[in-house]
């Protein structure tokens, strides 16, 4: 059934591109490239935008199937639950990683002193609604408020530039590129979003000259990510490694910022929004996913299942999103982001190459 | 079932209403031979036109030699009025109830029925809560045929279909579901039927009892099915591809689907320009949005995020809520409570006390309840200027208080993140709706481009060019070029 309009997946993917990479990405991948964070991650943008690339192929060839529909189709029902199954410990660590992210968030701009569970239960109830509703539920709430976060975006990220200096940044690639690289890696885990836009597959009305549409927003999407990441480096330079959250630290500490006013209660809005809804758009995924695999019937159980699933890694993390930090950049970035990033490369390559096959055979 | 027995036909009429002394027998000669009888039910029938229109032409006329008495007193006599001939009993008896005058003869098995009903009606006024400073001012009234003589008068097609049903195994209410043919799709016509059709209840005394019956969410706090007083909005909906139901009894007219952008349309937008309209549009929202939310985010930031205040209005605030013994937020609940008490006592009061009641409250409780120091000003002005706020949107106004409630009560508990995420939850609740296959929150969720030149920016009419494309109808093309 087609549930999402082109404009509605637009939105969707503009929310899972950005959400992610406003607030801890920069100073995480500052730590490890330095001055030259921001090419490390203008970098990793490409390889975004290459994945974006295949997932608008994949989505306009297959538009009348499911991707579980076409995993089984190729690989048959063993080879496909195991990409499932990675894709599903992809977006489950993504999520555990949001939610510990929103937490030390509200903890630094909104309260002194916050109970875990009074924040992880009402969190869990709502994006756990949003998840059981479907992702039509969920598409249509995005477009009543990506107006506004894009807004908050672009307006915390401009009324900073007043506090800029390019010496930030510049010279580049000074120590040669191996801190660029190290940058690049330590972006894994924020990176392969786009993966997940695959399980919308056969689910879009494809409108018009789609490709263009998707591909200039998600480019959009990835120019803002650019923008907020360059605004940030250089307004704060090298005192970034004391920053805990870049677009909710931008207009902060910024005289002509605070001069307007409260300005980056703004933000916090803005990033609180797109940060539920994108846990909610991961959390119908996961759901989705375990309905795929297992053959549930009802969204209640496995949503409730993937919470319980998040809830336990954040207690066994400790709810810290140091812990987590810390554990993205050692053996979890190795397992997580690079093992699923790989596994689904080969799946879309192996796809390609059956294809190729087919073809010859036919001729 | 009749026999050919004048005073034996009498007699079931009279079992049948177990001899209520409402039930009238006029027995007279007609055709200066036969025994006749009228039955009717006194003060539901004009006896001017009784008399003048049925007693006398039957005393006066004679019958010819195999003619039908039943067949001369339709064709020749009482032609100009809605006549039938009737031979089945229950609907003989439906038709007294709904103020015909039955005629018996001596020796027929058949009656003669006459549309002789005069109810007790209301003339046609306008509304008085829907009161408009342009545009027409008529308003429904109780009675169903006046009702769609309104419509009718404002849509003079053949295309303007009028359903009769009858609900109420008691009260035999009459409904008239209507819509243009060819505009309005068939399949929520059809819903609608169904769904009315399926209804077996003792009595329908207003259209409101329908409601429940219609609305696919049952137990929500959003009304799901739009209501006018005014023809001229219901003519207008129905042009829209629009279902209305009209109910005998109710002034009130039913239409479907209803989505939520309706309540923050008000029919002056249509007869003003459309920059006001859109301004006004705008104005509704911000009230509704403030009456919800800011008691909330008063106790919000009383509580959690006082950074939040401008320093001068913070210390201005933090003077006038000194020594009061009640937290900001326990303090903003009880004028709420308060307040809602109030409204409802007013409401229910006789006119004139309830006039006083209001004065009693807003002013002598008020002012008294902060100079005695159990309230703060800052307090009593958010809750009276919400209270405010929430007549921007008339309609819904009961679900504002109680949104106003809940929001107080999550900025009370959890903060701002409470606020937040009630917002959000409100939302995706408005998004998730769908009603009779139409979104609830269009068009803006999903986004209907086509639909928001009537949406928070009101375009001119000469941009109508289409029918609202938010809900399922037909012949899509409304203004051609």
């Amino acid at each position: 059934m087609k549930e999402l309009t082109t404009h509605q997946f637009i939105l969707i993917s503009i929310f899972l591109l950005l959400s992610t990479k406003i607030l801890t990405f920069q100073p995480i991948v500052y730590e490890s490239a330095q001055k030259d964070a921001f090419w490390s991650i203008l970098f990793g943008a490409i390889f975004d935008l290459l994945i974006l690339l295949v997932v608008c192929f994949l989505l306009i060839k297959h538009k009348d199937i499911t991707f579980f529909e076409l995993l089984n189709k190729i690989f048959g029902k063993i080879v496909s639950r195991i990409i499932l199954a990675v894709m599903f410990v992809f977006i489950l660590f993504k999520v555990v990683f949001l939610a510990e992210e929103t937490f030390s968030f509200f903890t630094k701009f909104l309260y002194e002193d916050l109970n875990v569970w009074v924040y992880i239960l009402p969190m869990a109830f709502v994006c756990g609604y949003f998840s059981i509703k479907g992702i039509k539920t969920i598409s249509r709430t995005v477009e009543i408020f990506y107006f506004f976060v894009l807004l908050g975006i672009i307006l915390c990220s401009l009324t900073s530039i007043d506090g800029v200096s390019l010496n930030n940044i510049l010279p580049c690639f000074e120590d040669g590129m191996h801190k660029t690289f190290n940058g690049m890696l330590t972006q894994t885990f924020y990176r392969g979003n786009a993966l997940i836009l695959l399980l919308f597959m056969g689910k879009i009305k494809l409108s018009k000259h789609f490709s263009l549409k998707f591909l200039g927003a998600t480019s959009f999407a990835t120019i803002l990510v650019l923008g907020v990441t360059l605004v940030f480096y250089l307004v704060y330079g090298p005192s970034t490694t004391y920053v805990e959250f870049a677009l909710a630290d931008l207009p902060q500490y910024n005289p002509f910022v605070s001069d307007l006013g409260r300005l980056n209660w703004l933000c916090v809005v803005v990033c609180v929004i797109a940060l539920i809804l994108t846990t909610s758009i991961m959390l119908y995924c996961l759901s989705l996913i375990l309905r795929w695999t297992f053959g549930f019937k009802r969204s209640l159980i496995s949503t409730a299942f993937s919470e319980f699933l998040i809830v336990l890694i954040a207690y066994l993390n400790d709810f810290s999103i140091i812990l987590m930090e810390q554990k993205i950049l050692s053996s979890w970035q190795l397992v997580v982001g690079i093992g699923g990033g790989i596994i689904f490369i080969l799946a879309i390559l192996l796809l390609l190459l059956r294809r190729k096959n087919e073809q010859s055979v036919k001729i | 079932m009749l026999t050919k027995s004048l005073v034996k036909n009498i007699s079931l009429i009279k079992e049948a209403f177990h001899n209520s002394q409402d039930i009238i027998v006029r027995e007279f000669m007609s055709f200066q031979k036969t025994k006749s009888a009228l039955i009717f039910l006194d003060g539901c029938v004009d006896k001017q036109f009784l008399i003048s229109g049925v007693i006398k032409p039957l005393q006066e006329t004679k019958t010819k030699k195999n003619e039908k008495i039943n067949d001369v007193a339709i064709q020749k006599i009482v032609s100009f009025a809605q006549v039938s001939k009737e031979k089945d009993f229950n609907t003989i008896i439906a038709n007294i109830n709904n103020g015909f005058c039955i005629i018996f003869f001596d020796g027929e098995t058949e009656v003669t029925c006459v549309g002789s009903s005069k109810w007790p009606i209301r003339t046609v006024s306008e509304p008085p809560t829907s009161a408009v400073i342009q545009g027409p001012r008529e308003g429904f009234v109780e009675d169903i045929t006046t009702n769609i003589s309104l419509l009718r008068k404002r849509l003079k097609s053949p295309h303007l279909i009028f359903e009769k049903l009858e609900i109420g195994s008691y009260t035999k209410t009459q409904i008239r579901i209507c819509y243009l043919n060819g505009v309005a799709s068939e399949q929520i016509v059809q819903l609608i039927r169904e769904k009315l059709s399926k209804i077996n209840i003792d009595g329908i005394i207003d259209s409101s009892y329908l409601t429940s019956f219609l609305e696919d969410r049952r137990h929500s706090v959003f009304r799901q099915v739009g209501s006018s007083e005014k023809p001229d909005i219901v003519a207008s909906k129905i042009l829209e591809g629009r279902v209305a139901i009209l109910c005998d009894g109710s002034p009130i007219v039913l239409t479907l689907p209803y989505l939520l952008i309706e309540d923050f349309q008000s029919s002056n937008d249509y007869y003003s320009t459309s920059t006001s309209a859109t301004f006004l549009r705008w104005l509704r929202l911000f009230g509704a949005i403030f009456a919800i939310m800011l008691p909330g985010l008063y106790v919000s930031m009383m509580l959690y995020h006082y950074k939040l205040i401008p320093i001068k209005l913070l210390i201005s605030i933090s003077s006038s809520i000194e020594g009061i013994p009640l937290s900001p937020f326990l303090e903003v609940l009880f004028i709420i409570f308060l307040f809602e008490i109030l409204y409802e006592a007013s409401l229910r009061m006789p006119r004139y006390l309830g006039l006083a009641l209001s004065v009693v409250g807003a002013l002598i409780l008020g002012d008294t309840a902060v100079k005695a120091g159990l309230i703060s000003p800052p307090a009593v002005m958010i809750v009276a200027l919400t209270g405010v706020m929430s007549y921007t949107v008339p309609n819904q106004n009961v679900q504002i208080s109680i949104l106003r409630l809940v929001f107080t009560i999550l900025g009370g508990v959890l903060g701002f993140y409470g606020i937040i995420l009630g917002s959000l939850f409100l939302v995706g609740y408005l998004c998730g709706m769908e009603n009779y296959s139409a979104p609830y929150f269009a068009p803006f969720g999903p986004y209907v481009k086509s639909d928001q030149k009537d949406g928070m920016f009101k375009k001119p009419i000469t941009d109508f060019v289409m029918r609202p494309q938010s809900f399922s109808n037909k012949n899509k093309v409304r203004l051609k070029k």
